[in-house]
Order: structure tokens, then sequence, then C-alpha cells
């Protein structure tokens, strides 16, 4: 029977022997990296630009998102309370919100909206 | 809400610690030069992103530069070999195009080639950082019972391999 014990050819280097040529290696190869370093304060200065950025990006769509939310909001109120002057601005509304929205998730909604408003005026004047 | 800030100074000495090692890490790691430097700032600047970046000075910092630096090689290592798809490109793969430190031995430096990402991914972080099984598994994303096992068989292979080539230590 096989030897559980026996886990390494008689003649491959041993544990220790092998783990200190890994430990050199990489040590070597982390030295060799030092002077090709960036230096940490334009790390942090990208850093900064790009927190930035995002915070941009973020404040942009949550305006894109709540023009299109008040617009739609407007729109509903009228198209409940007055039927008969939401018929003329449920066509204008997708394309108006497309137009100030900028981005294609608000114009989608905005959208989707308006042929809802089209549903509601149907069901209205149907009822 | 704005997103957490590293203190300057704190960075600095934390840099200075971490970005040789994360750099090399990357460099054996990922294909060429050019996108080592280019991953060594994204891990950076997610790094800062992050809420770690408030607490440098927590023992867990390091493990997640490193987790972060480990799935931004995995993400470039995907988008290669997309591209390498979508352009039907026979050129030769990074892996084997990899650079390779140029004051290693010859043995030891072929054997490592030799073994897959993942061991050589193990074997770096556990004795070039010296990082525990548990810290290893969290980074690698992986349990501690495949670390253990992964680590046995990395040091096995590269064993036999180096025995192979008359390698003495």
């Amino acid at each position: 029977m096989r030897s559980l014990r026996r886990t390494q050819p008689a003649d491959s280097p041993n544990r220790d022997a092998l783990e200190g040529a890994l430990r050199l290696q990489f040590s070597r190869e982390i030295e060799a990296q030092r002077d090709k370093l960036p230096d940490p304060g334009l790390m942090l200065l990208i850093s900064e630009l790009e927190s930035d950025r995002r915070q941009r990006t973020r404040s942009a769509r949550l305006v894109s998102w709540a023009g299109a939310l008040a617009l739609g909001a407007v729109t509903a109120v009228a198209a409940l309370w007055f039927p008969e002057a939401a018929a003329g601005i449920e066509t204008l509304l997708p394309a108006a919100v497309v137009e100030t929205a900028g981005n294609s998730g608000p114009g989608l909604a905005g959208g989707l909206f308006g042929a809802s408003l089209y549903l509601l005026r149907s069901l209205i004047e149907g009822s | 809400m704005r997103e957490p800030e590293a203190d300057p100074a704190e960075f600095e000495r934390f840099y200075a610690q971490t970005a040789p090692s994360i750099r090399a890490y990357i460099v054996r790691h990922c294909g060429d030069r050019g996108s080592a430097d280019d991953l060594f700032q994204i891990t950076f600047i997610k790094f800062l992103g992050s809420r770690m970046a408030a607490t440098l000075q927590a023992p867990q910092a390091r493990a997640y530069l490193y987790r972060i630096a480990s799935n931004v090689i995995a993400d470039h290592g995907r988008a290669l070999k997309r591209r390498e798809r979508l352009h039907g490109s026979l050129r030769e793969s990074p892996r084997h195009a990899r650079p390779v430190p140029e004051s290693s031995t010859p043995q030891l430096r072929e054997a490592l080639r030799s073994l897959s990402d993942r061991e050589q991914q193990l074997l770096w972080l556990v004795y070039a950082e010296g990082f525990s099984h548990k810290e290893v598994a969290s980074i690698m994303n992986v349990s501690q019972a495949s670390v253990k096992v992964l680590a046995f068989r990395a040091r096995k292979k590269l064993s036999k391999l180096l025995s192979e080539g008359g390698f003495r230590a």
C-alpha cells in the first residue's frame, strides 16, 4: 500500500527551502517596483476628481428624474381634473420629457407615463 | 452623500507600505506593463473611494486593497478574453506573454509560470504578503478549506516542477 505520509518525491526541494526561495523571489519583485510608483499625492488628486465626477453625475441624474416626475405629476393632476385640457398635453409630454431629461431613463419613464395618461383619459371618457 | 476621504499623511504612509507589493502583484498577474499601470491606478482609486479609506490603520485595510486588486485583475482578464474572442485573435495569450522579472532564478521562474493564475495568486498572498488562510480566503473569495487544499497542491506542483528541473534552494 502506498504510504500516505509521502507527499513529495525524495529528490524534490524540501518545504522550507521552497518557501524561502519563493519569499526571496517575491521580495525581489517587490523591490523592483519601488522606483516605478506614481506619487501618492497624484493618486489622491485623481481620486478626488473621480469622486467629484461621480457626485456630479449623481446630481444630474437626480435632477433629470425629479424634473420628469414633477412634469408627470402636474400633467396627471391636469388629466384627472381637466380631461379635455390633458388631451393636448399628453401628446406633448413624452417629447418634452425626452427633450429635457437628456438621458434615456427619465425619457422612457416620461414616455410610459404619457402612454398611461392616454389610457387613463380613454377610461375617463368611456365611463 | 460625500465619499470618505483619506488623511493625506496617513495615506502616504499606507501607500509607501503597500504600493510596491500591490504593483508587483499586478505586474505578475496581468499581461503587459502598460495595463499594469492602469490597473494599479484603478485599484488605488477604488480603494480611496471605499469606506476603508477612512480607516487606513485597520488591520483589514491591506487585505481589502488586495481584494480590490484581485477583482480588477480578474475583470481585466475577462475583458481581454472577450476582446480576443471578438477579434478572433491568434495572438499568444497574455499569460504566456507575461513579463518575467529579470532577477529571478530561471527554474523557479519557469516553474511559477507553469502554475495556474489562481495558484500563483495564492502563493503570492501567502509568501509575499504573509496573509493568513482566513485573509487569503476573503481576498480570493473562496473558503478557508479551499485555500489549504490549493496551497498544498500549488506547493506540491511547484516542488515537482523544480525537482524535475534540478532546482536546489
